[in-house]
């Protein structure tokens, strides 16, 4: 795995534009962005067009067209307002101070990696067959997973994408009950699908070359239900 | 001889050696000293390693390190993390800010977990509802991270070995993946 794709999978890449500041305050916040990048929990880089966040100041003329979601082929940025007095959820306090604004952007970040998955989940396809792999976009909420079987149903969708059957052979349940389980978590908006060959050919990084058999080898001194690949 | 491992990795307290001694063969080696830190309520922590091991039946042995906790170690996560098969990250949530701590782990080892396995287990949830299990489960998907969530209690045996039975299955499908690929 290369390092940038250790930083991408530590990090979501998100946009961040800034409209409407003074010169001084919009050299400060990209200085201080910049300075913050080894800190934040996503990676912020300043894109004009296509940006995730709008950072804006008072007296925005763009604020009403991207608030009223009416621009652009994405979805409208998220907006934060930066104001003198700002201390709402979606303000942002001048004279700018470097913890605020972490704390701020770690907000927004997170907000918006969640609506992103959101989307990608509503944006699936009905679970019909074997044509599409799905893979969890979250680890689901406890009461998805009550019900025999299900806690490893759940572990089979995060590190590959995966069809019914192979859910079904793989997690040694009834197809019925992986398909109902697969159609719950779609419903919660908790799944991506794939087609099957990108499920194969997954972007994923390759896992840590292991011997064969070794993991049927540690189940069996631990004592634990024989595994997949036994 | 050829040895494997696995890490343990987690806050101070939140039980790493209690959970290595759950499953190891021999009893766990540990650098322990008095604790000094005042915000947690044990008389020693471990300051450079547990260690654990177990011998597989083709007398191949798997080794279980226990990571120092403090962050002030993290120098020792990366060698630690060289060529290992997976990571259990326990998290004590009766600590101040639990999430706060959960980000240090995903931080710290995301090579590791990038490239193999991750489960991660939430101490102490019986007594320290919040944040609950959901919430942890969002702010790693936050973070773009996937990967079991569980309540446990690395006193008991049995949930150890569901933490590394959830380990082990995904490395298992990974692999299965990949050689059809």
């Amino acid at each position: 795995m290369t390092d940038a794709a250790t930083a991408a999978l530590r990090r979501p890449a998100l946009g961040l534009s800034v409209e409407g500041l003074a010169p001084r305050d919009e050299l400060l916040l990209k200085s201080l962005v910049r300075l913050l990048d080894h800190r934040t929990q996503h990676q912020w880089s300043f894109h004009a067009e296509r940006c995730d966040l709008l950072i804006a100041g008072e007296g925005l003329s763009r604020l009403a067209a991207v608030s009223g979601g009416a621009a652009g082929d994405g979805p409208p940025p998220t907006v934060l307002r930066a104001a003198r007095a700002g201390s709402g959820a979606h303000e942002l306090s001048l004279p700018l101070n470097p913890e605020v604004l972490e704390q701020a952007l770690n907000r927004a970040g997170a907000a918006i990696v969640e609506a992103r998955q959101r989307a990608e989940a509503r944006a699936a396809v009905p679970i019909l067959d074997d044509e599409q792999a799905f893979q969890l976009t979250r680890w689901p909420p406890s009461e998805l997973l009550r019900g025999p079987g299900r806690l490893a149903l759940a572990t089979l969708l995060v590190s590959r994408p995966c069809t019914v059957t192979q859910l079904h052979l793989r997690g040694c349940a009834e197809r019925s009950v992986c398909l109902a389980f697969l159609h719950e978590l779609q419903r919660a908006e908790l799944l991506r699908s794939d087609a099957p060959r990108a499920a194969a050919a997954s972007s994923a990084p390759a896992p840590v070359p292991a011997l064969p058999g070794l993991f049927a080898r540690i189940r069996r001194r631990l004592g634990l239900r024989p595994g997949l690949a036994s | 001889m050829i040895e494997h491992k696995i890490l343990f990795s987690g806050t101070m307290g939140a039980g790493k050696t209690t959970a290595i001694a759950a499953v190891s063969e021999i009893g766990p080696l540990s650098t322990d000293v008095r604790n000094t830190d005042a915000s947690v309520a044990k008389a020693t922590t471990t300051v450079g390693l547990d260690y654990g091991e177990l011998t597989l039946d083709n007398g191949e042995r798997l080794r279980l390190y226990g990571t120092p906790g403090q962050s002030r170690f993290a120098f020792m996560w990366d060698i630690l993390a060289r060529g290992a098969l997976g990571l259990v990250i326990l998290i004590d949530n009766s600590r101040p800010d639990p999430l706060a701590d959960l980000d240090v782990y995903l931080d710290g080892f995301a090579d590791l977990i990038g490239r193999s396995a991750c489960v991660v287990g939430i101490g102490r949830t019986e007594t320290h509802a919040s944040p609950d299990i959901d919430a942890h489960g969002r702010h790693m998907a936050a973070r773009g991270v996937v990967c079991p969530v569980l309540p446990v209690d690395v006193r008991e045996r049995a949930q150890v070995l569901q933490l590394l039975d959830l380990l082990l299955l995904q490395l298992e499908s990974r692999s299965l993946s990949d050689l059809r690929a």
